[in-house]
C-alpha cells in the first residue's frame, strides 16, 4: 500500500477509489482523531464542489452531439478501411516480391544446371574422341607393318583432323593435355618404317 | 465497460471489426469530448482533437500493450494533442474561426473562450459561470486533473498514468485545485 497524506487518502475515499482495507483503516483513524474528521469533511466538501460542475450532456444539444458522434464514427471507419487497404497492398507487394525472387532463383539454378550439362557433354565428347584416337593408334601400333593398310592410315588421319577440329590439342583443358599425353605414348609405340623393330617385325613375317 | 470487456473489444478492433470500432467510439467519445471541450473551450476544435485521438488509436492499436490501462492510454493521446495544440497556438497565434450553429455568426477562438460553454438548464447559470471562471484561474496541470476526473470520468490512479506522474502528485494537485475552487467560489459569493 502506498503511503499517502491524510488529505489525499480522504480524497481517494470520497471519490470511491480507496480499497476496503485502506478504507477501514482510514475510517478508524478519522473516528479516533477530531482533526482527521475535519480533514475528511473538507475533502468531502471539495469533492462535492467538483461534482457541481455541469455534465457535458446537459450543456450541448443532442442533435449536435449526435452529429459529432456520427462524424467521428465515420472518420474512424474510413481510417480502418484505409488501413486495411494499405495492409492488403503491403501483403500483395510482399508476395509479389517473394514470387519474383523465387522465380529469379529458379531461373538462375536452371542456367547453372544447363551450363554444367553443356560443359560436361563437351568434355565427355572430347574424352570419347581422344579415346577413339588412342585406340586407333594402339591398334595401329600392335598390327604388323606390312598389314598397315592405307585404310588404317586414313583412319588415323581422320582422327587427328577430328581432334584438331574440336581444339583437343589446345592444352588449356586438363582433359586435353592428359589425353594428348596418352596419344603421344600410343604414337611412341608405333615402330617407324626402317627401324630395327620394324625390320624385325618384317623378318618375322617373312 | 470493465477491463475484460475493453480487452475483448480491442481484440475485435485489431481484427478490423467495424462494429467493434463503433462500440469503442460509443464507449469513449463523450468522455473524451467533454474533457477536450472544457480544456480548449472550443467545441469545433475539441471535436477535431477527439477525432484525431481516435485516428491515432486506429494507427497505433497494433502496437498497444494490453497490460496497460486503455483509458489512460487513450486520454494520454488526447492530453498530448491538446498540449501540442496549445504550444502551437502560443508559437503562432492564428485565430481559427468557427460558425455559430444557431446564429450563423463567426466566432473566433478568443470569443469562444470568453463566451464559455452554453447555458445549462439544470444548474444555476451564475454559479456555473463562476465555477468556469474559477477553473480558468487554476494552473493548467491542476485544471487538467479536475477535468480528467469530472469529464473524463477517470479514477485518480488512471489520471496519474495518463499524466505520467505519481498518484500522490495527482491527489495533491486535485486537493490544491479544489481548495482554490472553493475559496474562489466563497469569496465570489461574499462579494456578490
Amino acid at each position: 500500500m502506498k503511503q499517502l497524506k491524510l488529505s489525499q487518502a480522504c480524497l481517494l475515499d470520497v471519490s470511491g477509489e480507496l480499497g476496503s482495507e485502506a478504507r477501514a483503516l482510514l475510517r478508524e483513524h478519522v473516528e479516533t482523531y477530531p482533526d482527521a474528521m475535519l480533514e475528511y469533511d473538507q475533502a468531502l466538501a471539495h469533492f462535492k464542489t467538483l461534482q457541481t460542475l455541469p455534465s457535458m450532456a446537459s450543456q450541448i444539444d443532442q442533435v449536435t452531439l449526435e452529429r459529432m458522434r456520427q462524424q467521428v464514427r465515420q472518420a474512424v471507419r474510413d481510417a480502418v478501411d484505409q488501413q486495411r487497404r494499405t495492409a492488403r497492398w503491403r501483403v500483395a507487394r510482399r508476395l509479389f516480391y517473394r514470387a519474383m525472387s523465387v522465380a529469379a532463383g529458379m531461373a538462375a539454378v536452371l542456367v547453372v544446371m544447363a551450363g554444367v550439362y553443356i560443359v560436361r557433354t563437351h568434355l565427355q565428347a572430347q574424352q570419347e574422341r581422344l579415346m577413339d584416337a588412342e585406340s586407333t593408334f594402339q591398334e595401329m601400333a600392335e598390327s604388323p607393318l606390312p598389314y598397315r593398310s592405307n585404310t588404317s592410315i586414313r583412319r588415323i588421319r581422320s582422327r587427328i583432323d577430328s581432334l584438331d577440329a574440336h581444339n583437343v590439342f589446345d592444352a588449356q583443358s586438363g582433359v586435353g593435355s592428359a589425353g594428348m599425353m596418352r596419344l603421344f605414348n600410343a604414337l611412341d609405340k608405333i615402330p617407324l618404317p626402317g627401324s630395327a623393330e620394324a625390320l624385325q617385325q618384317t623378318g618375322n613375317i617373312q | 465497460m470493465d477491463a475484460q470487456e475493453v480487452t475483448v473489444l480491442l481484440a475485435q478492433c485489431q481484427g478490423g471489426d467495424k462494429h467493434a470500432w463503433d462500440a469503442l467510439v460509443e464507449a469513449y467519445w463523450q468522455r473524451l469530448y467533454g474533457f477536450a471541450w472544457q480544456s480548449t473551450k472550443n467545441p469545433e476544435l475539441a471535436h477535431d482533437l477527439v477525432q484525431e485521438t481516435f485516428l491515432r488509436v486506429v494507427q497505433k492499436l497494433e502496437r498497444y500493450d494490453h497490460r496497460n490501462k486503455f483509458d489512460a492510454w487513450l486520454f494520454r493521446i488526447l492530453v498530448n494533442l491538446i498540449r501540442d495544440h496549445s504550444r502551437a497556438r502560443v508559437r503562432r497565434p492564428i485565430r481559427s474561426t468557427v460558425i455559430d450553429n444557431v446564429t450563423g455568426a463567426e466566432i473566433t477562438d478568443d470569443m469562444a473562450a470568453r463566451t464559455g460553454p452554453p447555458s445549462d438548464p439544470v444548474h444555476h447559470q451564475e454559479d456555473v459561470q463562476r465555477l468556469y471562471e474559477a477553473l480558468e484561474q487554476l494552473p493548467d496541470m491542476d485544471r487538467q486533473v479536475l477535468l480528467l476526473r469530472h469529464y473524463g470520468e477517470m479514477p485518480f490512479k488512471d489520471i496519474a498514468k495518463t499524466l505520467n506522474c505519481p498518484l500522490g502528485t495527482v491527489l495533491a494537485r486535485a486537493h490544491r485545485a479544489l481548495e482554490k475552487l472553493r475559496v474562489f467560489m466563497e469569496v465570489d459569493h461574499e462579494t456578490a
